[in-house]
C-alpha cells in the first residue's frame, strides 16, 4: 500500500521527464493546446511496438517474385543478390507471377498465413505523390536528404520534414491522447530516439537486461541514506543548460527506474521462448514483460521502441542479410506468441521502420541507399495475410526507378503511420496534425486493421 | 628600430628645394609654390632640417601589462616638436598620451604571442616630420593552477596534480607547443598478448588505449586522436573487423600521426586504410560491369562527404548554413557527385593481393590499386569539376581528394566538430570562423595544417578566457570514457594482474574506442533532445547515449571505481579489478582537514570552481561519514563530485 502510494507520488512528479518549472510559457501554451484536443479518457489498453531496422533494410528482397517476367526482371536487377527458394505466400490480393517471402522469413510465412502479418509494399518518405518525370526534371517536392541514413531515420521517426522543434510521432500520439501521459507509456529498449520524443515526453530508456539500481544507495546503511538524500539536492535544477540536462536526466532516471523495477518484480514468467543470442528477441522479451505489468504501471496506451542494426548491406549482403532477416523473423514470431500468451494479441501491434529501401541494382556484392521498401505490420488486430499498397516491381528502369533501382514510393510512409495512429485511437484531425503531408494523399485509410 | 626620415623618402628630384618652399610658405611669403626649378639665392635662409624620430627599442612584455612607448626625437633647430604614436599592426589597442614622446597602453589579454608594431611620428615647428617604428611582442600570461587545470580538461584525459603543477607558470601556448612537439606514443606495435593467448585480442586494443590515456606524455595528441576517432569513424562492431585489434589500433595510430599533420594527408591515409576499406566497403569496390549489371559501391563516397569532410549543406566560413533566396539550406552535393566519387574509389584492395577478387588479409598497409578494376571514365566531382577519362586509380584518387579537401566547407565543418569534441558543444560562429580561417591558411599560405588548427582551437579567447568560461552556453558534457580516464588518472588505478581489462564498456559507458554502432558515431554533433535546449538553440551531443539505464550504469561505474575499489582497503581484489590509490587524498584530509581536501578536489575536478552549495553538500557528506576511514571519506567525496552536474559539464 505504502509502496503503491510512493509510486503514485513519483509518477505525479514525473509526467514526462521534465519538471513543470523547466517549461516556458510557450511550451505550456503548446501543451494546453494539445490537451484541449484530447479525446475521451482512455479506458482500454493498446500498445504499438516500433521495430527499427537501422541501416536501411533491403526490404524489397523480403518479397520475391516466383515466376514469369517479374522473376526475370528481378534476376536481371538483382544479379548475384537474387534470392532463390522463396517461401510462397498467397495474399488475398492476387499477385501476378506469384510472390514469396525471403527463405530466412519462415516464421513470418506462418504469421502471414494465419492472417496476423500484413505487408505494406512500396512505402517510403514522400512529401506528395511523385513521378519519375518530376524527379528527372528537378521539380519534385522531395523529402530533404533522401538516401542519408540519419536524416531519413529522423524523417520516419518525425512523420514529417525537419522542424525547428524536432519531435517524434510515437510520443506525440500519447500526448494527443492523454493530458499528461505517464513516462512508462513511452519505453525504449534501443536507446534515445526521436520517435519517442514528444513535447514533454522523453523515452524511458532501458536495456533488455532490465533496470539497474544505484549501488551507492543500496542497503539501509546510514551512508546509503545520506548519499541518497544528498543526491536529491545535488541533482536539483541548475542554471547552466547542459548541467541542468544532466541533473534532470539523472534524477529522472533514478526515480523512473525505481518504478519500472518495482513493477517488473510482478511480471509473470513467460512460457514463450525467445532465442538467447538474438538481441532483438531479447528486447522484445522485455517489451512483453513490461506489457504484462501495464496495469501495475497504470498506463492505457504504450509505445515501445526496439531496434536492430547491421542492415546497411553495402557488401557481403548474401551472408549478412539472411542472418539479419532470420533474427528478425524469429524475434517477431516469439513476440507475437508472447502477446497471445499474455492475452494481449488483439491489443498489441508491431511494425517495422527503416532508414530507406535499397537499390535494386547490385554493386557486386551488396546494395546502396535507396528509397521505397516494404514494411511489416503484425498483431491480432491486423488484417493480415495481404500485401497493401502497390507491390514493388523489381524492374530496373521502370517508371518508378529514378536510377540504379532507387524506387519512388507509391505509398507515403505517413499513410502507413495514419493507419497505425487510427488504430491507436487518434482522430482524423489529430492524424493530420501529426502528419501534415497526409493532405497531399488519398484520404482513405489503408485498411490494415480488422473492422471493429 | 626602423628609421625613416620623411625628407629622405621624397623623390630625389624634389629633395633640394622642397623643404625651402614649405618654409617660405610658412613664413607668409605669399608666393605661389610653383615647382619651378628656378635657382635659389644661396645665403638668404638656412633650410630647416627635419627632426629625427626615435621610437625606442623593441619590447617584450606580458599580456595585460602596462606598456610604455618611450619615444624621443632630436631636431637640428631644437624647436618644439609634436609627437604622434599610432598602431600599425596587431589587435587594436588604445594608446594613452599618444601625442607625447612617452605614451603607453595596456597590453590586451591574449593567449598567443603576438607582435604589435607602433609608429612614432615627430613633426617640428617647420612642419617637417620624421617617423620611426618599433615592435612590441606581447606574450601570454603564465597560467594559474586553475587555468592550467582548465586547459588540461580540454586537452588531456583529465588533469592530475602533477600535470597541473607542471603546466602552472607556463602559458597555454607554451604548453600546447611542447605537447605538439612530443613524440607520438603508438598503439598498434605495443598491444600485449591477451592472457592465455599468443596474440592480442580486442580487449588488448582497449587495454593499450587505456594505458596510453592514463600514462602517455603526449596527452594532447592522444586526446585529439580520440576526437578524430569520433569523426572519421571506424568500428569493430558488427562487421569483419571484430577480431582485428592490431588493424584497428593501426588505424588509430594513423589518426594520431596525421591528426595533427595535414588534413589532405589525413584524408588520403584514411581513404587508403584497409580497415576503413572494410568498414565502408570500398576495399574490393570494382568498376561497372555491364555483363554482371553491377555498378560501384557508393558507401565510402557518400559517408566521406557527409561525415569526414563537407557535410550535407553548404556552409559559411563560420560554420552556419548558407541559405538560398528562400531561406533554405543548399545541398553540398547530389547523387551524381556521389556516383562520381564512387567511381573514383574503384580498383582498390588490400596490399599484397594477387587476384583482385581474393583480397589478401592485410589490415595494416595502405590499399593498392588494380588497373583492371578501376573505372577509367569521366567522373563528376564537387565544384563543377570533371575528372578526365583515362586516368589511373592513383591519379583519380589524388585529384578527387584534392577536390574534396579543397572544398570550402571542410574548414568550418571540421573545425566546428573538433571544437565540439575538445572545448564546447556550442561555439559561437565567430570562434568557428577564426579557426576555419586558420584551416584555410595557417599564416604561411598552407591549407589544412591541423597542428595550427588545434592550436587555434585551444588558444582562442573563447576557449581560454575566464569570462567566456562563465557563459551559460559554454562547455560540453563530458563523455563517459573521459570521466573514467580522469578518475583513474587521479587515483593511479591499476589491477593486481597489471592488465587493464575493461569488459562490457557498452553497458557501463555506452561507448568504447572504435566501437561505435555505426559510422555516425555514438552521438551526432547536432543532438538537442529537450524543448529547453531547442528553444535556446543549443546542442548536447554527448547526451544522445544517455538513456535512463546508461545514466545509472555510469553512476554505478563511478561508484565502483572510487568507493568500492580503494586500494588501501581491499583485501582480496579480483585480478582485473582496478584499484585506486586514495592515500594521497586521505593524507591531505588527515593532515590538513576537509577544507584542504575540497580545495584540492576543486582544482583537480572543477578547475578550481566549486560552487558553495556543492561544497556545502560535500561538507555535510563528510560529517555524515566521519566514522569511516579517511580513504573511504576521500573516495566518497570524490564519487559525489564526479556524479555532480558541475563535473558533468567541462567548462
Amino acid at each position: 500500500m505504502q509502496q503503491q502510494s510512493r509510486r503514485q507520488l513519483l509518477k505525479n512528479m514525473l509526467q514526462g521527464s521534465l519538471g513543470l518549472a523547466a517549461l516556458s510559457s510557450l511550451q505550456l501554451t503548446a501543451m494546453q493546446k494539445a490537451l484541449a484536443a484530447q479525446s475521451a479518457p482512455i479506458t482500454d489498453y493498446k500498445a504499438l511496438v516500433c521495430v527499427f531496422l537501422f541501416g536501411g533494410n533491403d526490404s524489397a528482397n523480403m518479397l520475391v517474385p516466383l515466376a514469369g517476367d517479374s522473376l526475370a526482371d528481378y534476376v536481371t536487377a538483382r544479379q548475384s543478390l537474387a534470392v532463390s527458394g522463396a517461401l510462397p505466400i498467397s495474399p488475398r490480393t492476387a499477385v501476378n507471377d506469384g510472390i514469396g517471402l525471403h527463405p530466412a522469413l519462415a516464421s513470418l510465412q506462418l504469421l502471414f498465413n494465419t492472417g496476423e502479418l500484413a505487408i505494406v509494399s512500396g512505402v517510403g518518405a514522400l512529401q506528395q505523390p511523385t513521378t519519375k518525370i518530376q524527379v528527372q526534371q528537378g521539380n519534385a517536392v522531395l523529402p530533404k536528404n533522401l538516401y542519408s541514413h540519419n536524416d531519413q531515420q529522423a524523417t520516419w521517426m518525425r512523420g514529417q520534414e525537419p522542424q525547428s522543434f524536432d519531435r517524434g510521432w510515437g510520443a506525440q500520439m500519447l500526448e494527443l491522447l492523454e493530458s499528461s501521459p505517464d513516462f512508462s507509456s513511452c519505453i525504449s529498449l534501443s536507446g534515445t530516439n526521436l520517435w519517442q520524443r514528444g513535447q514533454l515526453l522523453q523515452p524511458f530508456g532501458m536495456s533488455a537486461n532490465g533496470v539497474p539500481s544505484l549501488s551507492a544507495h543500496s542497503g539501509n546503511s546510514s551512508r546509503a541514506l545520506l548519499l541518497k538524500n544528498l543526491q536529491a539536492s545535488l541533482l536539483a535544477q541548475q542554471t547552466h543548460p547542459l548541467a541542468n540536462l544532466y541533473a534532470q536526466s539523472n534524477s529522472a532516471a533514478q526515480a523512473r527506474s525505481v518504478i519500472v523495477a518495482d513493477a517488473l518484480t510482478q511480471a509473470p514468467t513467460l512460457n514463450t521462448q525467445f532465442a538467447a543470442g538474438n538481441n532483438l528477441a531479447q528486447q522484445l522479451k522485455m517489451v512483453a514483460r513490461l506489457m504484462s505489468v501495464q496495469s501495475q504501471l497504470g498506463v492505457g496506451r504504450q509505445v515501445f521502441f526496439v531496434g536492430m542494426g547491421g542492415f546497411d548491406t553495402h557488401d557481403d549482403q548474401n551472408t549478412v542479410h539472411p542472418a539479419l532477416l532470420g533474427n528478425l523473423s524469429a524475434a517477431l514470431a516469439s513476440f507475437q506468441q508472447a502477446t497471445a500468451e499474455l492475452g494481449l494479441a488483439q491489443q498489441v501491434t508491431t511494425f517495422t521502420m527503416s532508414d530507406f529501401g535499397r537499390t535494386l541494382s547490385s554493386n557486386g556484392d551488396g546494395t546502396d541507399h535507396g528509397w521505397a521498401g516494404n514494411q511489416l505490420v503484425l498483431g491480432g488486430a491486423v488484417q493480415g495475410g495481404d500485401i497493401y499498397g502497390q507491390l514493388v516491381q523489381q524492374r530496373l528502369g521502370s517508371e518508378f526507378d529514378v536510377g540504379g533501382g532507387r524506387m519512388i514510393p507509391t505509398t507515403a510512409n505517413v499513410q502507413l503511420f495514419a493507419s497505425l495512429a487510427h488504430w491507436f485511437g487518434l482522430s482524423e484531425s489529430q492524424r493530420r496534425q501529426l502528419f501534415p503531408a497526409l493532405a497531399a494523399f488519398d484520404p482513405a485509410l489503408m485498411p490494415l486493421f480488422k473492422p471493429t | 628600430m626602423h628609421i625613416h626620415r620623411l625628407g629622405f623618402q621624397m623623390p630625389a628630384l624634389y629633395r633640394p628645394w622642397w623643404p625651402l618652399l614649405l618654409l617660405l610658405s610658412a613664413c607668409g611669403g605669399g608666393e605661389a609654390a610653383t615647382p619651378s626649378p628656378a635657382p635659389i639665392p644661396p645665403v638668404v635662409v638656412v633650410p630647416n632640417q627635419p627632426p629625427i624620430a626615435i621610437a625606442g627599442a623593441d619590447l617584450q612584455v606580458s599580456a595585460a601589462a602596462k606598456v610604455s612607448l618611450s619615444g624621443s626625437a632630436t631636431d637640428t633647430e631644437n624647436g618644439v616638436l609634436q609627437y604622434r604614436w599610432t598602431q600599425l599592426s596587431g589587435p587594436s589597442v588604445s594608446i594613452a598620451h599618444s601625442n607625447q614622446a612617452i605614451a603607453d597602453f595596456i597590453a590586451p589579454t591574449l593567449y598567443r604571442s603576438t607582435t604589435f608594431s607602433f609608429q612614432l611620428e615627430v613633426t617640428d615647428t617647420g612642419g617637417l616630420s620624421a617617423r620611426d617604428t618599433m615592435q612590441v611582442l606581447i606574450k601570454p600570461l603564465p597560467m594559474t593552477a586553475a587555468q592550467a587545470a582548465r586547459l588540461l580538461q580540454q586537452a588531456s584525459f583529465g588533469p592530475t596534480a602533477i600535470d597541473i603543477q607542471q603546466a602552472t607558470g607556463q602559458s597555454a601556448e607554451q604548453w600546447v607547443t611542447q605537447q605538439l612537439a612530443l613524440p607520438i606514443t603508438t598503439h598498434a606495435d605495443k598491444l600485449e598478448n591477451a592472457v592465455g593467448q599468443d596474440r592480442p585480442a580486442p580487449i588488448s586494443r582497449l587495454e593499450r588505449w587505456w594505458r596510453i590515456a592514463l600514462t602517455a606524455p603526449d596527452q594532447l595528441r592522444q586526446r585529439l586522436a580520440f576526437a578524430w576517432s569520433e569523426i572519421m569513424v571506424v568500428s569493430d562492431q558488427g562487421n569483419g573487423l571484430n577480431n582485428q585489434p592490431v588493424g584497428l589500433a593501426n588505424y588509430y595510430d594513423l589518426l594520431l600521426q596525421h591528426g595533427s599533420g595535414n588534413y589532405r594527408q589525413l584524408l588520403e591515409q584514411v581513404t587508403l586504410s584497409p580497415v576503413m576499406g572494410v568498414y565502408l566497403s570500398h576495399l574490393g569496390n570494382e568498376k561497372p560491369d555491364a555483363a554482371r549489371n553491377i555498378r560501384p559501391d557508393e558507401n565510402y563516397a557518400r559517408e566521406a562527404m557527409q561525415l569526414f569532410s563537407i557535410g550535407l549543406v553548404m556552409l559559411e566560413p563560420d560554420g552556419t548554413p548558407r541559405l538560398d533566396n528562400n531561406s533554405q539550406t543548399i545541398p553540398s552535393y547530389d547523387q551524381s557527385i556521389i556516383e562520381g566519387f564512387a567511381h573514383v574509389f574503384t580498383g582498390w584492395t588490400s596490399a599484397g593481393t594477387v587476384r583482385f577478387n581474393q583480397p589478401r588479409p592485410d589490415y595494416l598497409n595502405p590499399m593498392i590499386a588494380f588497373a583492371d578494376f578501376h573505372d577509367t571514365g569521366e567522373k563528376k566531382l564537387l565544384n563543377n569539376t570533371l575528372l578526365l577519362a583515362g586516368q589511373t586509380a592513383q591519379q583519380d584518387l589524388t585529384q578527387a581528394l584534392d577536390n574534396l579537401a579543397g572544398h570550402a566547407n571542410v574548414g568550418p565543418f571540421i573545425s566546428k566538430q573538433l571544437i565540439q569534441r575538445l572545448i564546447t558543444s556550442n561555439p559561437t560562429p565567430a570562434y568557428v570562423g577564426r579557426v576555419s580561417a586558420v584551416f584555410a591558411d595557417n599564416g604561411q599560405g598552407q591549407r589544412g595544417d591541423l597542428a595550427a588548427v588545434v592550436t587555434a582551437i585551444l588558444l582562442d579567447d573563447e576557449a581560454r578566457s575566464d569570462e567566456a568560461a562563465q557563459s551559460s552556453t559554454f562547455g560540453k558534457l563530458r563523455e563517459p570514457l573521459l570521466k573514467t580516464t580522469h578518475v583513474w588518472r587521479l587515483l593511479q588505478s591499476a589491477a593486481p594482474s597489471g592488465h587493464i581489462y575493461t569488459f562490457n564498456l557498452a553497458d557501463s559507458h555506452a561507448q568504447a574506442p572504435l566501437q561505435s554502432p555505426s559510422v555516425f558515431n555514438f552521438f551526432r554533433p547536432d543532438y538537442a533532445p529537450t524543448p529547453e535546449l531547442q528553444q535556446l538553440g543549443l546542442v548536447a551531443p554527448e547526451q544522445q547515449i544517455v538513456t535512463d539505464s546508461n545514466a545509472l550504469n555510469m553512476q554505478n561505474h563511478l561508484y565502483a571505481q572510487t568507493f568500492q575499489s580503494i586500494f588501501e582497503a581491499i583485501n582480496n581484489p579480483g585480478q582485473y579489478q582496478m584499484l585506486g590509490r586514495l592515500k594521497p587524498y586521505a593524507d591531505l584530509l588527515r593532515e590538513q582537514g576537509l577544507s584542504a581536501l575540497l580545495d584540492h578536489y576543486a582544482l583537480l575536478l572543477l578547475a578550481g570552481d566549486m560552487p558553495q552549495p556543492l561544497r556545502q553538500m560535500l561538507t555535510e557528506l563528510a560529517s555524515g561519514l566521519s566514522g569511516l576511514s579517511a580513504e573511504q571519506q576521500a573516495a566518497a567525496l570524490l564519487y559525489f563530485i564526479v556524479i555532480s552536474p558541475q563535473y558533468a559539464v567541462q567548462r
